[in-house]
């Protein structure tokens, strides 16, 4: 099942963030892993990932720097110190947010 | 890439030349290149993988709204927005250095039966003869963006302060003198009449002209007006 558009915009960053410590990867590599691990959950419209990652890019999250591959400059993006601080924040953020709405979920079953 | 240049130069409509539109063509040219390999690797036909990759991208309307949004947040496009400034400074600061002198030397030359025409319709026309170009090209240069206004004012009020600061000094060099007490030393000493247009109050003046005029100038063309009136 794909989850809400709406729902999924407020994860991108995070799932972006995440991918990354796994290590340096460009944008289709991105979109494609995403689209893997989440079972095809998450799949978002391709062209708007790199907004995303630009501006991550620009708050200091990650660094880009480009590789030679069959004559194109192919742009890797790796995350840095503070992208990984701000990883650890919205993780926690994120577990705390999961945790009050199962709270509230179970809650409302019971 | 032929197939997708349509699509490209939808997406990254209204970013101009620079460093980031030349990145982020190469980052979604390199991208639709390896969904189209993939989409044939599983079984689609070339056509339908092409159309398909289109899909997946998303609607180059909205990618575009993105772009156009993160283009605006970049550093290089405030050192973008300020050389187009310097170009329309240039552009309005020469047509002040050469036109002023050059109507002011008409204005004294003039023999016809009316004798001189009025001082004030010859500044009301080299104003404009400065003033206009540099609106025209500030405009185009800063077309469909939210602050075009705003780029529009800035620009034609520091091109006419800068234009005429240049004047000043120049004339401070001829004169060898201090630009500050040019002004009054001009206008007191010869009799021409068109040298109150470098006095201080001829600048306040004609500044809040130039404000006025950015204020009012049309940020659409004409064939844009009516392309807009035609859809509605």
């Amino acid at each position: 099942m794909r989850v809400d558009k709406e729902l999924s915009k407020g994860s991108h960053e995070l799932i972006i963030l995440k991918l990354l410590s796994r290590g340096d990867m460009y944008g289709y590599q991105i979109v494609q892993q995403m689209s893997l691990l989440s079972d095809k959950a998450f799949e978002m419209s391709q062209g708007s990932l790199y907004p995303f990652l630009h501006r991550l890019e620009q708050e200091g999250y990650l660094t880009s720097y480009s590789v030679p591959e069959n004559g194109r400059e192919r742009l890797y993006y790796h995350l840095t110190e503070k992208g990984q601080v701000a990883l650890a924040d919205k993780e926690a953020r994120w577990e705390h947010y999961v945790h009050a709405m199962g709270q509230i979920l179970k809650g409302c079953d019971a | 890439m032929d197939w997708a240049e349509e699509y490209l130069s939808e997406c990254l409509a209204g970013i101009p030349k620079s460093k980031y539109r030349a990145r982020l063509r190469g980052e979604l040219e390199e991208h639709l290149a390896l969904l189209e390999r993939d989409l044939e690797t599983v079984g689609y036909a070339p056509e339908d993988a092409r159309r398909e990759a289109l899909e997946q991208m998303g609607d180059a309307e909205s990618l575009n709204e993105g772009y156009r949004a993160e283009w605006f947040r970049q550093p290089e496009r405030r050192r973008w927005d300020l050389t187009r400034e310097l170009y329309g400074c240039l552009l309005a600061g020469l047509s002040v250095v050469v036109l002023f002198p050059l109507f002011g030397m008409l204005w004294n030359r003039w023999d016809t039966p009316l004798r001189h025409p009025p001082t004030w319709v010859f500044g009301a026309v080299v104003f404009l003869c400065a003033a206009l170009p540099n609106a025209f090209f500030l405009r185009y240069v800063f077309r469909g963006r939210k602050d075009c206004r705003i780029q529009l004012e800035s620009g034609l009020c520091t091109t006419w302060l800068l234009g005429h600061g240049l004047m000043w000094l120049l004339i401070a060099v001829v004169y060898q003198k201090s630009p500050f007490a040019l002004p009054p030393t001009l206008r007191y000493s010869d009799r021409q009449g068109t040298l109150w247009w470098y006095t201080q109050s001829f600048v306040i003046w004609t500044c809040a002209g130039q404000f006025v005029l950015g204020l009012f100038f049309p940020l659409k063309r004409k064939e844009e007006r009516t392309h807009e009136r035609s859809e509605t």
